[in-house]
């Protein structure tokens, strides 16, 4: 242990964890500063210079020692603990000036405050380490016991003291008190800590006495008893005081793996150290493996220290809180005598290559599995959200429920414990890893839980919004005719009442179904008398700031794609009785009826007559057919053919007969013909064959698993029959016992393109008869039983059969259409409130539907084109707020975004010219050089 | 020890870094790049210098710092072989640093230029597997240059400890 008194250790105790606390608080610091004020910016400056100064002057300190060639002197353990102890202290009284309230809390990691107990206690630990060193000459006789004694006197004076004397002491100034307290607490845990650790120093130090003979009645319940104890008593399994159940005081450390590691590690250390140069060579590599375990506690429980004194008053089980520092010192001493009894047989660098590669076991294995848990998830993802219709996707089911399991863990966040359910530092290592730093949404994990095992984990409750009685009480609409761009700009202002009795704050939420061809370009709400302009910011994360005002009762407005060309629209709070401004801009070529709620208001003047022909962009890409153009175009009759979608989800094979036997009655029915119809067997894949004499042999050979993805199978058809461009089209009926369980995450609308003759898909009911359905809305729920079918509907060649892009529904609606799929367009098209580029944005968002693939990519480009325009889009929303720092940030994100790119787009193709990588690099090196060393031994001597 | 420690230290501050922080390298990277190809660049924060002509992007993935760390920590582990001095260790510090720098700068330049190389021409089989082949034509010549760079300064050194070696 006296070797912690070479200076060098104060590179890695002091000089590092302050380098890395920099680091975390300057990148902490590049996303709040702008929402610092004054005094906090000063606070900022004022400890991190102190900080600085304190670590240069320990930096110095130890290259002036080493340089020397001297040992740590105990000044310096007593300086150090004098100047960063007020540090904490004054830290920890000014954090919330450091790190405000009025900061989001999705800013800034939870355990901030915590970072700098745990980064600094090292130097503290490692101050009190010398002090204890220099004051227990190893020559000089010393008493355990007295030193043991003095440790316990303290909690048991602390305690007299909080009976007896703390009830009769009233000094005048109540701050007063509280600091004088904690200055006490401080001296006493110091005096408490010293004397603790100078007792088990001692205690290592004494080699032939009766401690050494009996030293297995104190390594047993310090290494494996204490920690066994520790680990139950924090998961709530003994001594439950604390009301904690699933979640641990100090962390989740609930996992089997933690228990098991305890017992190695406590086995490990209580073995004896025999003479036999192989045992003890895997006892020193057994040691060095386990030595991250309790490297890991001692790390946890280093900020916790002060507070062991306070819990052994308290509760009796605080003392549990100082095993992880006692084994730390027991564990290092262990790992000494096997390093200096193997130095005879070994070479040093051997023995250091041993110990640091044995070390690393732990942390690499922890890393190989969140490294299988990120592969696993971004796949699953992949397939859910951006999927490529034409691939073929297999996911490893087990280590996707095993990842689940980890996420679903490293994310509850009880609020009763210190770190939650996290495990510290491993959730935060995890979180950056596997998920980016981001959250899985509860909606998205029972998503995935859906789609893969048919069950969910979370109940998610729908959102409450009072607004039965919040109505439009005034409507109108002025336009005007841009003669340049030729198109209408009209402002639709809107008067909102609340005529609720209640005093609840109520909220106006409705649906806009926005014509083809007709935007949002601008917004705007009075919050008071003012009248504030919408923000146009991502969506997400404008929902999120929208979420997060909404919660605070401020005033928010928003707007915001559904799917399609639907578009939210909400108000809040509205005070009883209170009436509301607030007006939309739109932006759209022809004069149109727009209804909101049960109000219709005209856009445009019906009267002034504009001539709209096939509007078309710059390169002959993309296509505005206006209604009556589309009376122009022939009309076709496509051959509709069965497309069966039959669920083969987990539990669904009880009902395989009765299904064959419903597709059999279907058929006998000759609805249509049943030449190249067609068969999914779907759960969470679907495998499509033709429905040929072998489709039954077919049936027999699924599995029956995961959930009914019916979603995705009707998708997959959609964006095949849209592909093949044949003269037939697919009439879509679903095959399962209950289409409320089939997962549909959404309607079909923004596929509105791929069935252009009829917007119906039909559940096959056990008589044979079918029930309808929307693409277009609710599609669980049934349109109505007595619906006549009808198979003949008729669709538009567009631009004629000849030359055919695509074909149109046969409708009274404009159409957007583009001609290739993937849509090549560049910044230079895109022009602010212009229609024209309105036009290329949807088509860029439909062509994007078809190739989710390409979501990733095209999501920048389709954000920014919106911000360009001020023209919403799927991705973007409009957004006013109140609160000044969240404008400030949606408008630095919207900049940031902006300046990206100014007139270039980097093209598909454009190559990274990434270097290799270093972990690779690093080994072949070694490896080279290690090989030119052996071969050549005398060479590179 | 320190050494290791400002390697993994550098490499933290990689990972938070951002192509702004990374512009001493890739600026001059870029110049370089500029004047043995006759192309100029466009320099976009979020993505870094980007070549129109020759359709590539040079961000912060390619800025080199990975060779930088790696030949700053092989040559001074060469370089403590022979210095024994506590304080001339010290003072190696800075300077192998900074050779270790100006010798990233040619090193990443080479690479890249390869990689345009082999890139343009064309090649079917080079298009379909360009990521694998990419990375394997980078380590040929990161490892190649770092062992040149290892021998002649194992070399030097060797040759400045003999002629000491006499003087004395």
């Amino acid at each position: 242990m006296r070797n912690l008194l070479n200076p060098k250790w104060i590179f890695f105790i002091n000089t590092l964890p302050i380098v890395i606390l920099f680091v975390i608080f300057f990148g902490e610091f590049n996303i709040i500063k702008s929402l610092l004020k004054e005094e906090n910016l000063s606070l900022w400056k004022t400890f991190g210079l102190t900080l600085g100064t304190l670590g240069i002057l320990n930096f110095l300190y130890a290259i002036f020692l080493i340089s020397k060639a001297k040992n740590v002197s105990p000044i310096y353990g007593v300086f150090a603990l004098l100047s960063y102890i007020p540090f904490l202290y004054l830290y920890s009284n000014y954090s919330d000036g450091i790190i405000p309230f009025s900061i989001p809390q999705w800013m800034v990691p939870t355990n901030m405050l915590l970072y700098v107990g745990t980064f600094l206690m090292p130097t503290l630990a490692y101050s009190l380490f010398v002090i204890v060193i220099h004051l227990t000459p190893e020559n000089k006789e010393q008493k355990a016991w007295k030193n043991f004694l003095g440790a316990i006197s303290i909690p048991i004076s602390w305690y007299l003291f909080s009976q007896i004397l703390l009830p009769f002491w009233r000094p005048v100034d109540n701050n007063f008190r509280i600091h004088i307290l904690i200055i006490f607490v401080i001296i006493g845990t110091l005096l408490f800590l010293f004397f603790l650790i100078r007792s088990v120093y001692i205690l290592s130090l004494k080699k032939s006495s009766i401690w050494k003979k009996y030293e297995l009645a104190w390594k047993i319940p310090i290494s494996t008893i204490f920690p066994l104890l520790g680990l139950s008593v924090n998961n709530g399994h003994i001594f439950n005081n604390w009301g904690v159940n699933n979640s641990g005081i100090f962390g989740d450390f609930n996992s089997n793996w933690f228990y098991a590691l305890a017992i190695l590690n406590g086995v490990l250390i209580c073995l004896p150290n025999s003479e036999n140069k192989l045992y003890r060579l895997f006892l020193f590599i057994g040691r060095s493996l386990t030595f991250a375990y309790t490297f890991y506690f001692f790390l946890v429980f280093l900020p916790f220290l002060p507070l062991s004194i306070v819990a052994i008053v308290v509760i009796g089980t605080g003392f549990l809180m100082l095993t992880p520092l006692v084994l730390f010192v027991i564990h290092i001493n262990e790992l000494f005598k096997d390093y200096t009894f193997l130095k005879d047989f070994f070479s040093n660098k051997v023995l250091y290559s041993i110990s640091i590669i044995s070390f690393l076991v732990l942390p690499f294995s922890l890393t190989s599995a969140y490294l299988k848990d990120r592969n696993v998830l971004n796949e699953t993802l992949d397939y859910l959200y951006s999927p490529d219709y034409s691939k073929k996707y297999s996911i490893d089911i087990i280590s996707l429920q095993k990842t689940l399991d980890v996420v679903k863990q490293h994310k509850e966040n009880s609020r009763d414990a210190i770190f939650g359910n996290q495990i510290p530092y491993l959730s935060s290592y995890f979180n950056w890893l596997v998920l980016d730093n981001l959250t899985l949404s509860d909606a998205k994990i029972n998503n995935i839980e859906r789609v893969f095992f048919g069950n969910t984990s979370f109940e998610l409750r729908p959102e409450n919004i009072q607004n039965d009685n919040v109505k439009i009480s005034k409507i109108s609409s002025k336009s005007t005719f841009d003669k340049t761009q030729k198109a209408w700009i009209s402002l639709v202002e809107i008067e909102i009442t609340n005529h609720t009795g209640n005093t609840w704050f109520s909220e106006y939420a409705t649906t806009i179904d926005l014509p083809t061809g007709c935007w949002i370009s601008d917004y705007y709400l009075y919050i008071g008398n003012k009248k504030e302009m919408g923000i146009l910011a991502e969506k997400k994360s404008a929902m999120w700031i929208f979420s997060q005002i909404r919660n605070e009762n401020k005033d928010p407005g928003i707007l915001y794609y559904l799917t399609g060309n639907k578009v939210a629209f909400r108000v809040f709070p509205f005070a009883k009785d209170e009436v509301r401004k607030t007006g939309i801009e739109f932006i759209h070529k022809e004069p149109l009826k727009l209804k909101i709620d049960n109000n219709l208001v005209e856009l445009g003047n019906f009267s002034e007559q504009h001539e709209v022909t096939n509007t078309e962009n710059a390169d002959n890409s993309v296509f505005y057919v206006s209604a009556k153009e589309k009376l122009t175009l022939t009309q076709i009759r496509r051959k509709p053919y069965y497309h069966f979608i039959v669920d083969v989800s987990k539990g669904k094979e009880k009902h395989k007969d009765e299904f064959m036997k419903r597709i059999e009655t279907l058929l006998s029915k000759n609805l249509i013909n049943k030449d190249n119809a067609e068969i999914s067997f779907v759960n969470t894949y679907a495998s499509v064959s033709s429905l040929n004499d072998k489709w039954i042999l077919n049936y027999n050979k699924q599995t029956f698993e995961g959930g009914f993805y019916l979603d995705r199978a009707i998708r997959t058809e959609l964006f095949n029959s849209y592909n093949s461009k044949i003269n037939s089209y697919p009439e879509i009926i679903v095959v399962t016992d209950s289409i409320k369980n089939a997962i549909l995450s959404n309607d079909f609308s923004d596929l509105k393109m791929a069935f252009p003759e009829s917007n119906f898909f039909y559940n096959l009911l056990a008589n044979g008869d079918l029930n309808t359905h929307s693409l277009l809305t609710i599609p669980t729920i049934p349109i109505s039983d007595t619906l006549v079918l009808k198979f003949d509907q008729t669709v538009l060649a567009f631009p004629n059969k000849e030359n055919l892009i695509t074909y149109l529904p046969n409708d009274n609606k404009p159409s957007i259409v583009f001609k290739n799929q993937i849509l090549e367009t560049t910044e230079l098209d895109i022009k602010e409130k212009n229609w024209q580029s309105a036009l290329i944005m949807q088509a860029k968002w439909d062509s994007q539907i078809l190739h989710p693939e390409t979501s990733d990519k095209e999501w920048l480009n389709l954000v920014k084109y919106s911000f360009i325009t001020k023209v919403m889009t799927p991705v973007t929303s409009y957004l006013v707020v109140e609160n000044e720092a969240q404008k400030a940030m949606l408008k630095k994100k919207q900049e940031q975004v902006l300046s990206s790119n100014k007139s270039l787009d980097l093209g598909e193709d454009t190559q990274r010219m990434t270097e290799p990588n270093l972990i690779i690099l690093t080994i072949i090196l070694g490896l080279v050089l290690w090989l030119r060393k052996k071969t050549n031994p005398l060479k590179t001597r | 020890m320190t050494a290791i420690g400002i390697f993994i230290l550098l490499k933290i501050t990689y990972i938070i870094s951002d192509n702004n922080d990374l512009l001493f390298l890739l600026k001059p990277t870029d110049k370089l790049i500029g004047l043995a190809t006759s192309t100029t660049s466009l320099y976009i924060e979020e993505s870094g210098y980007f070549h129109e002509k020759l359709n590539i992007l040079i961000d912060k993935s390619c800025s080199g710092f990975n060779f930088w760390i790696l030949c700053f920590l092989m040559l001074y582990f060469l370089t403590l072989k022979f210095i024994t001095t506590t304080s001339y260790k010290f003072f190696a510090f800075p300077i192998i640093l900074a050779s270790a720098y100006i010798l990233t700068i040619f090193v990443n330049t080479s690479r890249i230029l390869f990689s345009v190389f082999i890139h343009n021409s064309k090649k079917t089989f080079i298009d379909n597997n360009w990521n694998w082949l990419h990375q394997a034509e980078g380590s040929f010549i990161y490892l190649s240059f770092l062992i040149i760079i290892y021998l002649g300064f194992d070399f030097t050194l060797n040759k400045l400890k003999q002629h000491y070696a006499k003087l004395a």
